[in-house]
């Protein structure tokens, strides 16, 4: 729990890195995606999926913190951001 | 491994996100707080720091004694002649606060500029024979931005969702939520700070979750923009499609004149039924133009609601003058998800239940800063009498830090508030930009603050500022008395209510902070005859701090 | 309704029934009457709810259902904490408060309404 030795500095700071962008990576990519797939006209569904964003934002943070493993915590927030954004493009091509 | 062990690890773990995270942010969000409680009351601040404007109530509706098509008029006047080719124009018109029209438009950096002009010789007003002030809006202002434009927004952003991180996980921090409910056990050292921390956060949680979560809804496209950047091109398309409003057109290049604004006014006063705010043009000069207008935002008594209050809105072609499109007031437009956002940014401005509602929000909004002054303040109770060794053979250092901090940022920042209202009164009137110098006496009271803080011993430093506090808000009266001729009891002979709260509300505060610098300073005092604390108080156990 | 009284209203029946809860504790029992009393708290805890219940009502009648559970909610957090601030210092006079809050409110809430 204490920051003394240096690799436990480094690697509270790889995990707030991961927990501030990280998070706010999938949280993006999660709007992205909603928006392109909630059952609502599309600027309606990008605005909903906007406010729900600081929820699922909140709850990545947590997240993180609470599984106390760096590689763990940067893989499940990347992977699915990855998966999620792009999709989210894809699907939400064309629509109006 | 077991269900209890694994619950133990992440009560650890959230426990040391809140005390960290929790830290490192509160000394921002107790300054977003105050600001915030005080901005409730923009209206009130800024009616007393402005003697000259009359008081609450008694103008109102259609008729309020200003020419507003004259006061479009010299506004379109200004804007023609020196900003011609500017992309934006806006002309904010006299209000109940405020009898200059303002001016407001883009420059070639793309940068939005204003000036207040006088409504009827149209002569820019920059130095005053009156009281110009920055009024209540200073405090608004802080409390979203720092006074620091979109950066600001940013900071009190990410602070916001700290705030948020901060909530979540000082409720699963917290062990026993429900037992400890009502406890608050006074005389206790450390255990009374959390008390105090538990009792202040847990009874007003609702309100601290909705306002940091409606917070960052207000700015959902300044913090979330991923939506919008992907299946939009731009901003102003996203709400043209979302609040079917007309598209905004491209620039043509064609010279083409801006149609009279005031005949405008004129025709959108008459659908709406109630006094325009403000009228923007888009694209002034080019054939492209067009023009919005928007009616004034009408309080009601005795009509309460979160949704539909808007002013309403006209939009015309900007050369013709031809109308587009009419937004009646409470008209709703975008959907559900729309509703939910104006509920959102209605519940978190306060304007929604009259007084009642703002002085709930108020108290709620000082519980807030309770809660992260009590945090702040335990962090550093639990330190000082046990060292935790965190930063190695830098604790000390970094605590005197930390010190300082809590100090400039709890009091400091209180103290500079109040301060402000000195500023008003004593800052010389009729010189240039007057309001600016008002916000600068408040930087430079807070800046002292933490230099105050870090010359002279903790205790001390904490003793003085809070004395300092308690001096100015229960003089304020006097000094109002000295410099405008006016204090409380005039103010509530005349029914002047508004004004007179201002002090009154000052004065309590005052007497809150004489209190609390007396009861520092008796237990200081006792310390000091013991010369150390007891050793039993080293051995007090805390699950949180 | 008038919306000075709907407010003295809503604040007296959220303290009396925040107190009422309060009280219904063990801990805070002790604090006032120095001993557990399984029976009175019992009915303490069954009026909390109630009283808390309806202060909802006259915040309705007075800002509407919208804004009047928004109020009703403030008042409920005001409520909680002037009570839990007075509690450790004069325990016995938070213990009357909430007597006479409640016994205020509920034929003033009965009156409004007739």
């Amino acid at each position: 729990m204490k920051p003394t030795s240096p690799s436990r500095g480094r690697i509270l700071l790889s995990r707030t890195a991961a927990a501030i962008f990280g998070g706010y990576a999938l949280t993006s990519a999660s709007v992205i995606f909603l928006g392109a797939v909630l059952p609502l006209p599309k600027s309606q569904a990008i605005l909903a999926s906007s406010l729900i964003s600081f929820a699922v934002y909140t709850a990545a943070i947590i997240w993180v913190f609470a599984v106390q493993d760096n590689r763990r915590a940067w893989l499940g927030l990347l992977l699915p951001a990855l998966v999620l954004a792009p999709l989210g493009w894809w699907l939400g091509r064309g629509m109006v | 491994m077991s269900q209890a062990v694994k619950k133990e690890g992440l009560r650890q773990s959230m426990a040391w996100l809140h005390t960290w995270g929790g830290l490192w942010a509160c000394w921002i969000l107790f300054v977003v707080f105050i600001t915030g409680s005080l901005g409730v009351f923009d209206e009130a601040i800024t009616r007393w720091m402005k003697p000259q404007i009359p008081q609450a109530g008694e103008v109102r509706g259609m008729d309020d004694g200003v020419d507003r098509p004259l006061a479009v008029r010299v506004g379109q006047a200004y804007l023609r002649e020196h900003v011609p080719s500017s992309h934006f124009w806006g002309i904010g018109l006299p209000s109940d606060t405020d009898p200059a029209v303002r001016v407001f438009w883009q420059d070639e950096k793309e940068q939005f500029q204003n000036l207040r002009l006088d409504a009827t010789s149209g002569e820019p007003i920059k130095a005053s024979t009156e009281r110009e002030s920055e009024g209540g809006h200073h405090f608004v202002h802080m409390h979203f931005e720092f006074h620091a434009g979109t950066a600001g927004i940013w900071l009190v952003g990410f602070f916001t969702m700290a705030m948020l991180v901060g909530l979540v996980s000082g409720v699963i921090t917290h062990k026993r939520i429900f037992k400890d409910f009502f406890t608050f056990r006074p005389g206790k050292q450390q255990r009374s700070w959390l008390d105090a921390h538990n009792a202040v956060s847990v009874l007003s949680l609702p309100f601290q979750l909705m306002i940091a979560y409606t917070g960052l809804a207000t700015f959902y496209m300044l913090y979330m923009p991923a939506g919008i950047e992907t299946h939009y091109s731009t901003d102003d398309a996203y709400f043209a499609d979302l609040l079917t409003q007309p598209t905004p057109r491209e620039e043509t290049g064609i010279k083409a004149e801006v149609t009279a604004l005031d005949q405008i006014l004129i025709s959108s006063e008459k659908q709406l039924q109630r006094p325009l705010s403000f009228i923007s043009v888009e694209h002034p000069g080019d054939s492209s133009a067009s023009i919005v207008t928007f009616g004034r935002f009408i309080e009601k008594t005795g009509e309460y609601r979160l949704l539909g209050d808007g002013g309403g809105q006209v939009f015309f072609d900007g050369v013709s003058g031809e109308q587009q499109d009419f937004q009646a007031p409470g008209e709703l437009r975008g959907g559900a998800a729309q509703d939910v956002q104006s509920v959102m940014r209605n519940l978190h401005f306060a304007a929604f239940g009259g007084l009642t509602a703002r002085w709930l929000y108020f108290i709620c909004g000082l519980a807030g800063a309770a809660m992260m002054a009590t945090g702040a303040i335990l962090f550093m109770v639990k330190r000082r009498q046990r060292s935790l060794n965190e930063f190695g053979a830098r604790t000390p250092q970094v605590y005197r830090i930390i010190e300082v901090l809590n100090i400039g940022s709890i009091s400091g920042i209180s103290l500079a508030c109040i301060a402000f209202f000195w500023g008003n009164r004593l800052i010389p009137l009729g010189i240039t930009d007057r309001p600016e110098w008002e916000v600068i006496s408040f930087f430079v009271a807070w800046l002292l603050t933490y230099v105050h803080a870090a010359i002279r011993p903790a205790t001390k430093a904490w003793i003085e500022q809070l004395l300092a506090v308690a001096a100015l808000c229960l003089a304020l009266p006097l000094l109002n008395w000295l410099v405008v001729g006016d204090q409380f009891v005039s103010y509530l002979q005349r029914g002047d209510g508004e004004r007179a709260a201002v002090e009154l509300t000052a004065m309590s505060i005052g007497l809150l902070s004489l209190w609390t610098a007396r009861k520092l300073w008796l237990k200081n005092r006792q310390k000091v005859e013991r010369k150390t604390p007891q050793p039993s108080l080293n051995t007090a156990k805390v699950e949180v701090a | 309704m008038n919306m000075t009284l709907a407010l003295l209203l809503g604040a007296a029946l959220c303290y009396a029934g925040m107190a009422a809860l309060c009280l219904a504790m063990d801990r805070h029992h002790r604090q006032v009457w120095n001993r557990t009393g399984a029976t009175r708290q019992k009915a303490l805890r069954l009026i909390g709810w109630l009283l808390l219940a309806v202060a909802i009502w006259p915040c309705v009648r007075a800002w509407g259902s919208s804004v009047g559970v928004v109020i009703w909610f403030g008042l409920l957090s005001a409520a909680a904490l002037v009570l839990v601030f007075l509690l450790p210092y004069r325990p016995k006079a938070a213990a009357l408060l909430m007597g006479v809050t409640a016994l205020g409110g509920l034929p003033g809430l009965l009156w409004s309404a007739g």
